[in-house]
């Protein structure tokens, strides 16, 4: 039998490492035997190296070999690999041990790297409900999630992607729930991409959905673990990325962005209302400039003769036209917003009171802008963060319109808005339509639409999408 | 089996409420009265009735070959030469109407709220949306009306209760004779037919026992609504009725700057833009699958474009005003109904009576 040359394996373990300045190796040679490891030391923990694995193994007195090196080692994750697999352990933060009276590798995990605790995630704020949120690592974010289901029914599913950086890909759902088909529809998905690496989960997204090039989201994703919990017991499927809190669910429908977190933790009649508020606004961010400019280019004579009246007087002075005037008031607004969103928190404050009081008042006063146009970007650009989660599709949607009403008026706007519900309702990811509950209508789940009803009356599952099983409460 | 790309029977209701809506409550009031006085009422009812006949015609049809298109009918019970013949029909008829509906939505906003006569805003709006829907799968189109439809009906149910406030007198009936009802409803059995698309889409669209009611609702809903229309206008205008062109805009022009909110004649014009784009949408979309079902070498971006050069050669050298359009509309097209209220009906039932043929044959 070929045993190793402990040194010899060791020196062309480093060469396939290339000699990195932080892999660390060491023998020892002891009367009977000689044991190798190697590992890294950016990347394992130091001090458990030396006291539950060198220093056992280095006082042991008695005979060594390899299963008594095994037993010796006191860690938690041990496991017997092949040699091929060293590499790949010893990158994934394991320590690599070998002896010369033995073919058979040891590798012990001991990785460790600093990682944050958990915490209210700044993308979903909550007032009431739990704060915690995902972290980078996708060890405590199983361990968030498994805590919330103390079932053999959560299944996590384990997935490599990425040739260079072997990201660790965690496919989770509930057994009984899921329609299995679309688990296995994500898996074919995930395994057939060929890519350098995947830096974060955003990565993954073109490759689940059917439109990867479209402006609209089409996957949802989250920073909490109690969002992921109840989109899990709904049917759906979560994906979990090593190294971003941020965590993916299929199906996805457009609704999802209409419903808050805080909309499960509060009443639902003022669950509902809050939906209205924020379905007008968004509707308000997408469509006010457009129809404005739309009204003051081309139907100012269907406007109230006081209103009419009002914006003659505030735009008679102004040099530009008004679609120049409401273009420069969107492009300063978002130039604030890109500066604000780099600059620390101190110095954007400062540019935000510079940009809204500074230069707008300034603006008006001096007579470059009016105030009519100042007062419908303001709101809009309001709205559009009474949904945050799309505010960059709305942007782009609101720049959009606003140049469909400066440049054809009222039936462009309405024509654009066919043309973009047609759009919408044209997708369908996983069988779920897009727009679903609303087209096509499913009047079960419009129970949790714009609508809210009570937790008691909501007895099913979604119908937007196939489940397993239908019945959530008796 | 289940066709992916169908609509359901509440989508196909819908799709028919906004056909049998489109374009009756602008331009075909005012034309009616001019020619049979308030029994333009009558006309109305008699050709709705047509339509109706139509509707119960295709389901029918739809039970005895649930799983057949139209064309596919024609060309087995009456084939090939008869299929190009009655599709090639089919398409010009499609390509008519599209005309006729460009040209009295365009008139109308041309002269109520766009004020300039620049008919490239006109084509830029409606060419490259109704290019779009006509191209996105049936299903999607469906749904897209789907979630439209409650923004449609409310406005229409608003239009039509409020035009009532401005009603102030009951023009007198049995004005007009029978042969000038019946001459009426013949001039202008062109603004009818529109429901021909049930034909053209029959595989498309689900349709289980018992659906007959669900269908009918909406169909019913939106005669009645198009009758309040028309009634509302006689009554709003009696004697002059004639000289206002446009009567869903002119019932409620007589309540303009309701509680200071400026003028609610504008949610008709908004009324008309949602319907106009449906209605285009749906004619381009049949003209689309008749123009593969004759041209079956040539895919749909041929048709699209096909259609986009001809519309717009025919819309800008053509017809431009409305004394054309309303000539064109009382000359022309009464002829190509003949495709809806003749050919159609005819097929079906030849097809209608084979199938009770073949049943009796089976049975003995």
């Amino acid at each position: 039998m070929n045993f190793f040359n402990v040194e010899k394996e060791i020196k062309s373990i480093k060469d396939q490492l290339h000699n990195s300045f932080d892999v660390v190796d060491r023998v020892l040679n002891l009367k009977d035997i000689s044991v190798g490891f190697i590992y890294l030391k950016s990347f394992t923990d130091n001090l458990i190296f030396s006291t539950a694995i060198y220093q056992p193994i280095s006082s042991y007195e008695g005979k060594l070999d390899f299963d008594v090196i095994k037993k010796l080692v006191q860690a938690n994750d041990i496991k017997e690999i092949k040699k091929e697999e060293i590499v790949d352990n010893i990158l994934k933060g394991g320590v690599v041990i070998l002896t010369n009276n033995s073919n058979k590798i040891l590798s012990v995990d001991i990785q460790k790297f600093n990682a944050r605790a958990p915490s209210e995630p700044p993308t979903t704020p909550v007032i009431q409900g739990p704060r915690e949120g995902f972290t980078e690592d996708i060890k405590t974010n199983i361990g968030l999630l498994r805590k919330r289901f103390y079932s053999a029914d959560l299944v996590l599913k384990n997935l490599t992607v990425g040739k260079r950086t072997q990201t660790q890909i965690i496919i989770a759902y509930l057994d009984s729930v899921v329609d299995k088909r679309i688990v296995k529809e994500i898996e074919k998905k995930l395994k057939k991409i060929d890519i350098d690496g995947v830096v974060d989960s955003y990565y993954l997204i073109p490759f689940l959905i059917d439109r990867p090039n479209s402006l609209f989201k089409q996957v949802g994703n989250t920073e909490k673990p109690d969002i992921v919990c109840a989109k899990l017991l709904e049917g759906r499927v979560a994906i979990m990325v090593d190294n971003t809190p941020m965590v993916l669910t299929v199906p996805f429908v457009l609704l999802e962005e209409l419903q808050n977190t805080n909309d499960y933790y509060t009443n639902y009649i003022y669950s509902t209302l809050l939906r209205f508020v924020r379905l007008i606004g968004s509707l308000f961010a997408i469509l006010g400039p457009g129809i404005y400019i739309a009204l003051q280019l081309f139907h100012y004579n269907i406007l109230p003769l006081k209103y009419l009246i009002t914006i003659a007087d505030s735009t008679q002075q102004i040099p530009f036209t008004p679609f120049i005037e409401i273009l420069f008031i969107s492009l300063l607004f978002q130039i604030l917003y890109e500066v604000s969103l780099r600059l620390p928190s101190y110095l954007g404050l400062a540019t935000s009171i510079v940009g809204a009081l500074i230069l707008g008042d300034t603006g008006v006063k001096a007579g470059l802008i009016s105030p009519p146009a100042v007062i419908v970007v303001a709101i809009a650009k309001i709205a559009l963060y009474t949904i945050p989660e799309q505010s960059a599709q709305i942007t782009v949607l609101q720049f959009i319109f606003l140049l469909i009403g400066a440049s054809v008026g009222l039936l462009g706007i309405i024509g654009g808005s066919i043309y973009f519900i047609g759009y919408l309702n044209s997708i369908e990811n996983y069988r779920t339509p897009y727009l679903a509950p609303f087209s096509p209508f499913i009047l079960r789940d419009n129970k949790d639409g714009i609508v809210k009803v009570s937790l008691t009356s909501m007895k099913e599952r979604p119908l937007s999408f196939e489940t397993n099983n239908k019945r959530r409460q008796k | 089996m289940k066709n992916e790309q169908s609509i359901n029977v509440w989508q196909t209701s819908i799709m028919l409420f906004l056909m049998i809506f489109a374009n009756k409550v602008l331009l075909l009031p005012s034309l009616l009265y001019r020619e049979a006085n308030v029994e333009g009422t009558i006309c109305y009812i008699i050709l709705f009735l047509l339509e109706i006949g139509l509707i119960t015609l295709f389901i029918y049809l739809k039970r005895k070959y649930p799983e057949t298109s139209f064309h596919e009918l024609i060309k087995a019970k009456l084939g090939t030469i008869t299929l190009k013949v009655i599709y090639i029909l089919f398409i010009i008829f499609f390509v008519c109407k599209l005309v006729l509906i460009y040209n009295i939505t365009y008139i109308f906003f041309k002269d109520l709220i766009y004020k300039q006569d620049n008919s490239v805003i006109f084509l830029i709006c409606f060419l490259p949306i109704i290019n779009y829907l006509s191209f996105i799968n049936f299903r999607a189109f469906g749904r897209t009306c789907q979630l439209f439809f409650p923004i449609i009906l409310i406005i229409a149910l608003f239009c039509v209760l409020l035009s009532f406030i401005s009603v102030d007198s009951v023009p007198l009936l049995y004005q007009s004779n029978l042969s000038d009802i019946i001459i009426t409803t013949l001039k202008h059995i062109s603004s009818f037919g529109d429901v021909i698309f049930l034909f053209i889409f029959m595989d498309k669209i689900d349709y289980k026992k018992g659906d007959g009611k669900k269908l009918f609702s909406l169909v019913i809903l939106a005669i009645i609504l198009v009758v309040g229309t028309s009634v509302a206008f006689y009554y709003s205008y009696t004697y002059t009725s004639f000289m206002h062109p446009y009567a869903i805009f002119e019932v409620l022009g007589n309540i303009k700057d309701y509680g200071g909110l400026g003028r609610i004649d504008v949610i008709a014009v908004i009324f008309v833009m949602f319907l106009t784009y449906f209605q285009m949408a749906i004619y381009l979309k049949s003209y689309t699958k008749c123009f593969n079902v004759v041209f079956t070498k040539l895919n749909s971006i041929y048709a699209l474009v096909s259609f986009d050069i001809g519309f717009i050669l025919i819309v800008e050298l053509l017809i431009r005003n409305l004394e054309k359009t309303i000539a064109y509309g009382e000359s022309v097209l009464p002829y190509l109904s003949l495709i809806s209220f003749f050919i159609v009906p005819i097929c079906s039932i030849i097809f209608l009576i084979i199938k009770k043929k073949q049943n009796n044959k089976e049975k003995e």
